[in-house]
């Protein structure tokens, strides 16, 4: 091999290798969707909950959550949730009458699910009721790094993303006592100020 | 036996010192004089300022005065400073309670999250199990 | 009058102003003008011519040292009437009792008055000298300075309600006195 040739493939060697290191880094924030689309909605909502929980803030929380003390599954399986989340993001509208959103909305989400690396495991469509869920995750190998919870419905719209190592099963199991004095799907939702710090 | 005041200033008026009084009086002044360094030989003095002068003439009192002070200030840079302390602790305490409320609030956020997310995970799963029925009116029923 | 007094004022100014100067003669000048005030306050307390003329010397020593304190003539006069009594109750206490007087340091005779008793004077003057020392130099301050109660009480820095209280218990303690010595003497001579 000469000289020119041995240069090209150290040079070929180095780009993939940043390449591949630019994905890997890369991979997490792929797993955040851009919900601020959704914010309009928040006017003609009967009830609203906007949840941004990242970096610092979400860092707290786990180191809260993880000195609790109690020999309870439920605790348990809360810290080994957290433990791994990177971001939790939420967008929940409630309203008083149907078709307060549009198609074009939904699709603003959908269109940041497109990439091959998002799976949709799970949906259920009704259409003459005008509903549809779905659940999408995105993969890194045998890991799960996101996932997405779309919940559109004639009276209301909500997405859950969370970004991070999340596991699934334990997040469909876990209790509703854990929830703070405020539950969500059983209650009528209030207006929330969303916590937000940005990475 | 009575008196006047009258016999009074009588008997207490002025009496002269006699002949050669003030000769003997300035001799003593001119003796001081020469024994030690007379105030009227050093009119200059005066633009020290009658103030300087008291103090020059009394060391003893100046001394006691610059102790007090020093004392006064040390004992002031002394508080001072426990006051700093006081308050940089306390103003410790207040960001420390601030971040702890923050964590809290953060917490309970992220434990509402989770409840969400379990929630419509949930009715995403259970509305995805109903479709799969063959049977609509028990999948009408049961949603 | 008026001009008479202005004259002298501005007399008593240009000397002391000299003397703060320095001028060992104008020092002179304001000795001569009050040496028989500062000798008569030491006298009639003490009640010794020599002692009296050292008193009164040492005022006047003291004055030329704390000259640049005096701010005018008034001040001068208050200032003098102050150290000469401050001087006496200090005399007065080293010395515990009067020592005999000899004949030739009697005091001058003075200028009777026609109306005036010698033998009376005499012994108001002796009579002056049994009274507490405060007591003496208000009787002094008020009879030979001719001061009211307000002046008597700056100079011998006591309130005036006091000053009024001792004069008026002096004149009393010195007609019983006076009393005392007249039965004596007329018994001694009876």
């Amino acid at each position: 091999m000469n000289l020119a040739t041995r240069k090209l493939t150290q040079f070929l060697i180095t780009a993939v290798l940043c390449f591949s290191a630019a994905r890997s880094f890369g991979q997490d924030t792929n797993a955040r969707l851009q919900l601020a689309n959704l914010d309009k909605l928040t006017e003609k909502a009967a009830h609203f909950t906007d949840v941004t929980l990242d970096g610092s803030l979400l860092q707290f929380a786990v180191n809260l959550i993880e000195k609790v003390d109690a020999e309870d599954r439920d605790v348990d399986q809360l810290k080994s949730i957290v433990k791994n989340l990177k971001g939790i993001y939420i967008k929940s509208f409630e309203f008083d009458e149907a078709s307060q959103y549009s198609k074009g909305d939904i699709d603003a989400i959908r269109s940041q699910l497109t990439s091959p690396r998002w799976s949709k495991i799970v949906q259920s469509v009704e259409k003459r009721r005008n509903e549809y869920n779905e659940i999408y995750v995105l993969k890194n190998g045998d890991r799960v790094a996101g996932v997405v919870i779309l919940v559109a419905e004639a009276r209301e719209l909500t997405v859950v993303n969370l970004v991070g190592d999340v596991p699934m099963d334990k997040v469909a199991s876990l209790e509703r006592h854990l929830a703070p004095s405020e539950k969500h799907s059983d209650k009528p939702k209030q207006k929330k100020e969303s916590s937000h710090d940005p990475e | 036996m009575h008196f006047s005041e009258d016999d009074l200033r009588e008997a207490l008026k002025r009496k002269d010192p006699g002949e050669g009084f003030t000769q003997r009086t300035m001799a003593r002044v001119n003796q001081a004089k020469s024994e030690t360094k007379p105030v009227l030989a050093r009119p200059e003095k005066k633009s020290n300022g009658a103030f300087l002068g008291w103090w020059t003439h009394r060391p003893a009192w100046a001394m006691a005065v610059v102790a007090v002070l020093l004392l006064a200030f040390g004992i002031a840079g002394y508080q001072y400073s426990e006051y700093r302390h006081a308050e940089e602790m306390r103003m410790a305490r207040v960001k420390q309670q601030q971040l702890q409320q923050e964590a809290e609030r953060a917490r309970d956020q992220a434990i509402m999250a989770l409840e969400i997310a379990r929630a419509k995970m949930n009715h995403v799963l259970r509305h995805a199990q109903l479709q799969a029925e063959p049977n609509d009116k028990i999948r009408r029923e049961r949603l | 009058m008026e001009q008479t007094a202005a004259f002298e004022d501005d007399r008593l100014n240009l000397a002391l102003n000299r003397a703060l100067t320095g001028d060992a003669q104008a020092f002179a000048d304001l000795v001569r003008e009050h040496q028989g005030m500062v000798f008569s306050i030491a006298y009639h307390y003490l009640q010794d011519r020599s002692l009296a003329e050292d008193l009164a010397q040492e005022v006047f020593l003291e004055l030329f040292q704390s000259i640049d304190r005096i701010q005018s003539p008034a001040h001068l006069t208050y200032w003098l009437r102050r150290v000469t009594a401050n001087r006496c109750i200090d005399q007065g206490r080293k010395k515990h009792r009067r020592r005999e007087m000899a004949l030739e340091e009697a005091p001058e005779p003075m200028v009777a008055s026609a109306h005036a008793d010698p033998m009376l004077l005499e012994r108001l003057q002796q009579s002056l000298a049994t009274l507490p020392e405060r007591q003496r130099l208000v009787v002094i301050m008020r009879f030979q300075e001719g001061l009211g109660p307000a002046e008597i009480a700056e100079v011998l820095e006591m309130p005036v309600n006091t000053v009024k209280s001792t004069l008026h218990r002096s004149l009393a303690d010195l007609r019983k006195g006076l009393t005392r010595k007249i039965r004596e003497a007329r018994y001694a001579f009876f």
